[in-house]
């Protein structure tokens, strides 16, 4: 049935293009920055006609040869308008100027989520959106912000993780100009990877996916870098409480070559060196060595964070654009300490892990002709992760025998992408999008060395010398795309997005393929009012084996294989949105997803240092999860905001014969919540002052606590009495997740003061995380020590983060 | 400077551990005990050689597990090869009877609260015995030892279906531990292993390990391969680190203990192992399986012998006869799953 489809398509394709019809192309630019605007909307007001640009900025728009009148939009900035005589195809480059206030008339868009777009369970975060936010640590964090709307939780406090419609943290595709972002966090979870200095449009997809986008189950987050003004150089430099970043951009041949360099990094150490200093003069200089430390330790340790995001663009000509980027960031945890122990043995015992994302990518866009838009691009990403432990003891004249023992552990992910992209226009209904991908992926779930190194002085020769290999070593494997999509107009008021996506992905002897239909659909009811429904099929060839709510580097990304399938999802989404001119936006999704092949790990199984037989730890099973999102957001205006509220719940099952999780019986996912509810606000004081509060409440998360327990069989009776061995008991699981932890809430305060100077301005900010000093629920355990209502234990609740004030300063020039 | 400095930095560092302790915020949670979620509970391993007993309880809230309660209106009745047979004494919750176990009994248990009841039936398995035990020491260089023991055990045909392979390792010795600034006496370190039975049922090998704690590393434990008709050919390798800070000579005991177990008492182990390393923030708590109808807990018969040796007194040789190291075993990961 298909292909037939396809045929139907080829054949009619002829015939569209051969109407009489001119097209009008171009690019859509900031005036001051020259910085190209996705999804700037086009409209021909007379026949209602419209399209967006693409996410380099450019939109082709074919009509009737007959007079139009075009009106260019974009939020925050001002419209432009254009009348003249269509009698030939003709180019179009138009230049925004920004708005000092948005008024409702300007809001006209046609971004994803919108009311007038198709694409329906998506999002546009703007960077100044973002930055409204009151933050944590003085740091802006987009991922964070992403996790006040609807649809989308946290997965433990000040977690940057994304849980998205009841799918997991690694079923969200995070995409950096393209390419796929495989560990988007640094300092285990606290930040994202993603520095708003860098970024110039985010757009988050939670269904209803667009044909282009494969992969993941539940999520995509496509964000795209700055390309640099092309005007002049600019430049800021932000201090926080515990990082600071620095952003250049500009250009290298006026309005031709431009750059832009984002540096970002974290000075934790000046709080960590205090510490060993003082841990170095306790060893040293008190009399009676400190107890838990040996004599003469000298203790050097820190962490540190760093990102590095660069693109250079360059532009031959109005239809031919390169774009090179580049982001790196890896953090680094360290330790060493040098000890003379009581036996005068010299030791180094020492640590380091690092881990991070390096990110490459290629791009050249080239306007074939006004109704085909080109995009070829070649990419590079990978995840790495080293751990390095070494023991070296010198050789000492009370002991000649030098020897050095070094463990080293790696694991991580590569992957090489070739990549076509296609726009075509071919009349005033049809925008359509095409493309092939490429990509060999080179898995390194795990690779652990040993060395020994021994030397015998009195033998004279290495008397013990080992250097091996275990673990998994390196999985390679090949994954194909090919996609198609069609944004129809059928009727002035109905609207389809209709598209294919095929994939096949080969591992090892294995070879799996995919054949996901993409639909969503809209129908204007009146001006300011439509519905819209939607469906889209996804697959996922890769896993991430994580035992933890934290993200660590340790979670290991592996393949498919011939016992653990491809995940696959369904997903299908109604909602109404309505357009209130003048006030806000208002949105109700309802959505239900199907999710099969997921894995969960065995009861008692971690993933710590191990990956081999990694199959063997996890069951596969399915899951759904269904709900009820709202949203009223309102972007104009000196008060703008959003409050954003989901009833939800996500459940899994694991029945399958052998690999049975809970009896069989449903249960809730770790991250089910019946309610969360985000409300932010910002206001503009006055054009030098801006303050902001954040207030989010959500459901406690849902975890396994077994509430009876009685002891293991003992083979002695008296053990049944002994008050050591009664400390063995066996505890009762009733069901997985079946507690709940209690609610979670929280208010968060930010100011911004801005002042303009002659040459710069800067912006001081200001921000108060958890205002009241709400106790979060971080993590459950119980305590021997502490006792409850009588009873000689009681169960504890760890919260991480009380009131926490924080600042930042920006300078802009 | 290096004063001043160290002042500030002193100061704050104790700034930053006091907002590190703010930071860290417990409190208790209030959670209510709910009786009706108490269940029956029946433990008993009857081994040969020893009387039976069986603990007949119910579950305790987990904020008190310490307490023996005796339940209203219980009566336990064994049965031995099919006769009744009652206790003749109860001792917190532990029903023993007059009567010490042998090779190949069958037994089974009746176990009653009020209206509830609980059932089960187990045997109790033959000795394993052991011979042939070889013992090797090398040296290898100033800094390691390495230990072999191999023996071969007689298995017994009839009703035995698994092994539970316990190596005890009793180190005694006064060793200056650096970091707390005293000498310390070592405990035991104790591993256990499980080896499925050599069994027409199940294909290929039959060997299972886990890695030991600490210091002491192992390398090879069963598989059919080395099963001679009903003779079991097996060895346990040690490498042993020679701590130089060893004031007083170390004295190594190695206790091999041999267990045959029943399936139920082999997946219980197993259970309670998981169970044991799954009480932490990374993995989920699993649950434990037991095999008494309309009760918690296990009822399963046992037997096991030991064989001790002290490495230490042996001769030093320059090679051990080399182990082949099995793979693992595909019959008791499936029993896993």
């Amino acid at each position: 049935m298909k292909y037939r489809i396809l045929f139907l398509f080829f054949l009619l394709f002829p015939v569209m293009v051969l109407a009489q019809t001119a097209t009008i192309s171009g690019t859509i630019t900031d005036a001051r920055t020259g910085e190209t605007l996705i999804g700037a909307t086009v409209l021909d007001i007379r026949s209602g006609k419209g399209v967006v640009t693409n996410a380099y900025g450019h939109y082709s728009l074919t009509l009737k040869r007959d007079s139009v009148n075009l009106r260019i939009t974009y939020v925050g900035y001002e419209p432009q308008f254009f009348n003249f005589k269509l009698d030939c195809n003709q180019e179009l480059n138009v230049k925004l100027s920004s708005s000092v206030t948005l008024s409702e008339v300007e809001i006209t868009a046609e971004r994803p989520g919108d009311v007038r777009s198709a694409q329906m369970s998506a999002n546009v975060m703007t960077v100044e959106k973002i930055k409204s936010v009151p933050v944590m640590f003085g740091e802006a964090d987009l991922v964070k912000a992403l996790q006040l709307m609807p649809g989308v939780q946290s997965g433990s406090e000040g977690n940057s993780g994304m849980y998205v419609r009841g799918g997991g943290t690694d079923e969200n595709l995070f995409l950096l100009d393209g390419v796929p972002l495989y560990n988007v966090s640094h300092m285990g979870g606290f930040f994202s990877a993603f520095n708003t200095d860098a970024v110039k449009n985010v757009t988050l997809y939670k269904g209803s996916f667009p044909a282009r986008f494969g992969g993941r189950l539940s999520a995509v987050l496509d964000v795209t870098q700055n390309n640099g003004n092309d005007q002049e150089i600019h430049g800021n430099f932000t201090v926080g409480l515990i990082s600071a970043k620095f952003n250049l951009e500009g250009p290298l041949v006026k309005e031709k070559t431009t750059f832009s360099l984002s540096l970002r990094r974290t000075y934790a150490e000046l709080f960590i060196i205090p510490m060993y200093m003082w841990l170095d003069e306790a060893t040293s200089e008190n009399e009676e060595p400190t107890p838990t430390l040996a004599q003469n330790a000298k203790f050097d340790a820190g962490y540190y964070f760093y990102d590095i995001n660069a693109k250079l663009t360059h532009k031959f000509s109005d239809k031919s654009r390169l774009y090179a980027s580049f982001f790196m960031g890896d953090d680094k945890i360290h330790g060493k300490v040098h000890t003379v122990t009581a036996l005068n043995e010299d030791i180094y015992l020492g640590f380091e892990n690092l881990w991070g994302n390096l990110v490459g990518a290629l791009r050249w866009n080239y306007e074939l002709s006004p109704k085909l838009f080109m995009n070829l691009s070649a990419n590079y990403t990978q995840y790495k992760n080293n751990i390095i432990g070494s023991v070296e003891k010198l050789a000492t004249p009370n002991d000649p025998n030098a020897s050095t023992v070094t463990g080293d552990y790696k694991s991580g992910i590569r992957e090489m992408t070739l990549r076509s992209d296609f726009d075509l226009t071919p009349n005033p209904d049809h925008l359509m999008k095409f493309g092939v991908t490429a990509t060999r992926h080179w898995f390194t779930p795990e690779v652990a060395s040993a060395s020994i190194d021994y030397f015998d002085s009195v033998q004279m020769n290495q008397a013990l010398q080992i250097d091996s290999s275990i673990m998994s070593g390196i999985v390679p494997a090949n994954e194909f795309v090919a996609y198609f999509e069609d944004d129809w107009s059928i009727t002035e008021s109905i609207k389809l997005n209709y598209g294919l996506h095929l994939s096949g992905f080969k591992v090892e002897d294995e070879f799996y393929h995919s054949i996901q239909p993409r639909l969503s659909g809209r129908v204007m009811l009146t001006d300011d009012l439509s519905a819209k429904i939607g469906y889209a099929r996804m697959t996922q060839y890769v896993h991430l084996l994580s035992t933890t709510s934290v993200t660590l580097p340790t979670d290991l990304w592996v393949p498919v294989t011939e016992r653990v399938k491809p995940m696959t999802s369904d997903q299908i989404a109604a909602g109404v949105s309505y357009s209130l001119s003048g006030i806000a936006d208002f949105s109700i999704e309802g959505y239900y997803k199907q999710m099969n092949n997921l894995i969960e790990y065995k009861d008692g199984a971690t993933f710590f240092g191990s990956s081999e037989n990694w199959e063997d730890l996890v069951y596969s099973g399915r899951g759904w999860s269904y709900g009820v999102e709202f949203l009223i957001q309102r972007e104009y205006g000196d008060l703008t905001g959003w409050i954003g509220y989901t009833w939800s719940r996500s459940m899994r099952q694991f029945d399958r014969e052998g690999q049975v999780i809970n009896g069989g019986n449903p249960f809730p996912a770790k991250y089910d919540r019946r309610h969360d509810l985000s409300i932010v606000l910002s206001y503009k004081v006055s054009p030098t002052i801006d303050v902001s509060a954040t207030w989010v409440f959500s459901t406690g998360n849902a975890a396994s606590l077994a509430t009876q327990t009685y002891p293991t069989a003992f083979e002695d009776p008296d053990d049944y009495d002994d008050d050591n061995s009664r400390r063995n008991t066996v505890s009762v699981v009733e069901g997985r997740n079946n507690y709940r932890m209690p609610n979670y809430h929280r208010l968060d305060l930010g100011a911004n003061f801005h002042r303009k100077f002659k040459r710069a301005r800067r912006t001081i900010s200001l921000s108060i995380y958890n205002v009241y000093n709400r106790q979060n629920p971080y993590m459950l355990y119980q305590s021997r020590t502490e006792t409850y209502n009588g009873y000689p234990s009681a169960l504890m609740q760890l919260s991480i983060f009380p009131i926490l004030p924080s600042f930042g300063y920006t300078i802009y020039w | 400077m290096k004063n001043r400095i160290s002042t500030f930095g002193y100061r704050l560092s104790v700034s930053l551990m006091a907002l590190l302790l703010l930071a860290g915020c417990e409190k208790v949670l209030e959670i209510e005990n709910d009786p009706s979620a108490a269940q029956l509970v029946v433990n008993s391993v009857p081994q040969a050689g020893k009387r039976a007993f069986v603990y007949f309880a119910h579950t305790r809230f987990f904020l008190d597990p310490s307490n023996n309660q005796p339940l209203d209106s219980a009566s336990v009745t064994l049965f031995v090869n099919g006769n009744p047979m009652a206790p003749d004494s109860i001792v917190n919750c532990k029903y023993f009877f007059p009567y010490t176990c042998l090779e190949g009994d069958t037994l089974a248990v009746e176990a009653r609260a009020g209206s509830r009841l609980a059932t089960a039936r187990t045997y109790v398995p033959y000795i394993p015995t052991f011979s042939n035990v070889q013992l090797y020491n090398q040296e290898l260089g100033h800094t390691f030892r390495y230990y072999q023991a191999e023996f071969d055990f007689q298995d017994h045909p009839g009703i035995d279906e698994y092994y539970n392979l316990r190596v005890m390792v009793h180190d005694s010795g006064i060793r200056f531990n650096e970091w707390l600034q005293q000498y310390d006496t070592v405990d035991t370190v104790r591993a256990t292993y499980f080896m499925l039975r050599s069994n027409p049922e199940i294909t290929g090998d039959a060997s299972y390990s886990r890695p030991m704690l600490g210091y002491i590393y192992t390398r090879n434990f069963f598989n059919d391969s080395q099963i001679d008709g009903r003779n079991y050919h097996t060895s346990v390798s040690i490498l042993h680190l020679i701590d130089t800070n060893e004031v007083q000579p170390f004295k190594h005991e190695y206790t091999v203990t041999l267990e045959s177990i029943t399936f139920a008492r082999l997946r219980y182990l197993i259970d309670v192992s998981r169970q044991g390393s799954s009480n932490s923030f990374f993995t989920e708590q699993g649950q434990v399986r037991g095999n008494v109808d309309g009760a918690l807990g296990i009822f399963a018969g046992s037997a096991k012998s030991e064989v001790t040796f002290w490495p230490d007194t042996l001769p030093i040789v320059t090679a051990v006869p080399s182990v082949t190291l099995p793979p693992p075993s595909k019959a008791l990961l499936q029993l896993l799953q």
